[in-house]
């Protein structure tokens, strides 16, 4: 578990790396894909977290707040023709907010809410340009990604003893080994967002 | 850290509401990706008739140049021969002469096949009316007739008088008839095209077994050639008359 959370800090770090590069070489790319950006770097900063508290129950709570919001807010900044900064702004109360209620209930359906905006806009992508087309295995993703991220949030919430599961180790492997494919592959399609 | 039931069906729908739609979602994305492919491989497809057709006309055209030289050269050298020749040398001679014309009218019918030159000036009239000629072979006669005016766009030409050319010799070799018309009339503004003949055992048996099994190749280069003009085709078997007609589509009427 160490060592994938160390391959996850150079893949997530290089990544990062990339996404400051792009961004300088087309930063009008930025409020287009804001989504991409917010959702590697609060992946990052998770990946950061958990190397340095280990496994924490207020900071995977805090995340699970931050992922949805990540694809959510843009969205809707996008919608009203917000700019980047009011769009942050906009972002940064949304997650207080979210944080204050603490809710499980509110996460569950803020995670559904950018599944459901993350499959419209790859539908939506997919029928448009092919510039936009090769846009879209990065948006499946992320749905797989959120898809995942809902199925554990729900399986922590059920009262049940997981540490008497036998099989809950080989789940777990699974879902590392998507997620570090989902890594890879994200680095594959990153280019498309700033560079045609 | 027991539960009731309910409270796991509510778990359980959690999760499987997310899932379901992740899975409707990726049919649907696949869906338009797999449609949006098929249209572009569709494109292909039909430039590639295009291809074919730019080539044709392409070694028609240098088939025709090669032999009009070389056929001046030779019949400089037959004049220059048979002043030189005299009795049963001349008339070898020519005979060889007269078979190297024969060779040659055969290669130049040939590349009139390959490329009419009528289909060249885009003129649908003189283009149908030569093909009939052509395909009028040995005891088979094709006859022509028209009662149009308006003729479709010049870029459908190409690939109706392939369609024409593929449906009377798929009748003369399977329907076994010597007689076939090919009438074209406009009506309603829609521009037809029918192909008359006789129905006799063999074309009826030959239709039978075409509707019982997959369709040749002939038969779906026909149908693509006619996708590629918006034309559609009609059977009718009329007082022991087949009628196959192309018709094709207002909008691609020109008057």
């Amino acid at each position: 578990m160490r060592f994938y959370s160390y391959l996850e800090f150079v893949i997530l770090l290089a990544l990062v790396l990339r996404l400051i590069i792009y961004t300088n070489i087309n930063n009008k790319a930025l409020n287009f894909n804001l989504e991409i950006i917010l959702y590697i770097i609060f992946m990052f900063l998770n990946n950061i977290s958990y190397l340095i508290f280990g496994f924490n129950k207020t900071s995977n709570s805090i995340f699970d707040a931050i992922f949805p919001l990540c694809i959510i807010v843009p969205n809707i900044g996008r919608k009203f023709n917000f700019n980047i900064l009011i769009t942050l702004i906009l972002f940064v109360f949304s997650f207080l907010t979210t944080i204050i209620f603490m809710e499980e209930f509110l996460y569950y359906f803020l995670s559904l809410g950018s599944l459901i905006i993350l499959i419209l806009t790859s539908i939506k992508l997919a029928q448009g340009s092919s510039i936009n087309l090769k846009k879209t295995p990065l948006y499946l993703i992320l749905i797989i990604d959120f898809l995942f991220m809902i199925i554990i949030q729900r399986l922590i919430a059920v009262k049940i003893n997981w540490s008497e599961s036998h099989f809950i180790g080989y789940v777990e492997n699974v879902v590392l080994f998507v997620y570090l494919i989902n890594l890879i592959l994200s680095h594959v399609y990153v280019r498309r967002f700033f560079i045609n | 850290m027991s539960m009731s039931g309910d409270s796991l069906l509510i778990s359980l729908s959690l999760i499987i509401l997310p899932a379901f739609l992740a899975l409707l979602g990726i049919i649907i994305f696949s869906y338009i990706v797999t449609k949006r492919y098929n249209r572009v491989l569709t494109r292909l497809y039909r430039s590639s008739f295009r291809g074919v057709d730019t080539e044709r006309k392409r070694i028609a055209s240098e088939l025709h140049d090669t032999l009009a030289v070389s056929s001046i050269t030779l019949s400089e050298d037959f004049i220059e021969l048979k002043s030189k020749l005299k009795g049963a040398e001349l008339a070898t001679l020519q005979n060889i002469e007269s078979n190297l014309n024969l060779f040659q009218f055969k290669t130049h019918q040939t590349i009139e096949y390959m490329y009419p030159k009528s289909l060249a000036d885009l003129d649908w009239f003189s283009c149908l009316k030569l093909l009939t000629e052509q395909l009028s072979i040995g005891k088979t006669t094709v006859t022509f007739e028209c009662f149009a005016t308006n003729t479709p766009s010049n870029q459908h030409l190409y690939h109706t008088y392939w369609v024409v050319q593929e449906i009377i010799t798929n009748a003369i070799r399977h329907a076994n008839v010597d007689h076939l018309q090919v009438s074209i009339m406009d009506e309603n503004n829609e521009f037809i095209i029918s192909i008359h003949y006789q129905a006799t055992t063999e074309a009826i048996n030959w239709f039978i077994s075409k509707t019982k099994s997959k369709s040749g190749l002939g038969t779906l280069i026909i149908q693509d050639r006619l996708q590629i003009i918006g034309a559609k085709m009609k059977f009718e078997i009329i007082d022991k008359v087949i009628t196959q007609s192309i018709i094709i589509n207002n909008e691609n009427i020109s008057s």
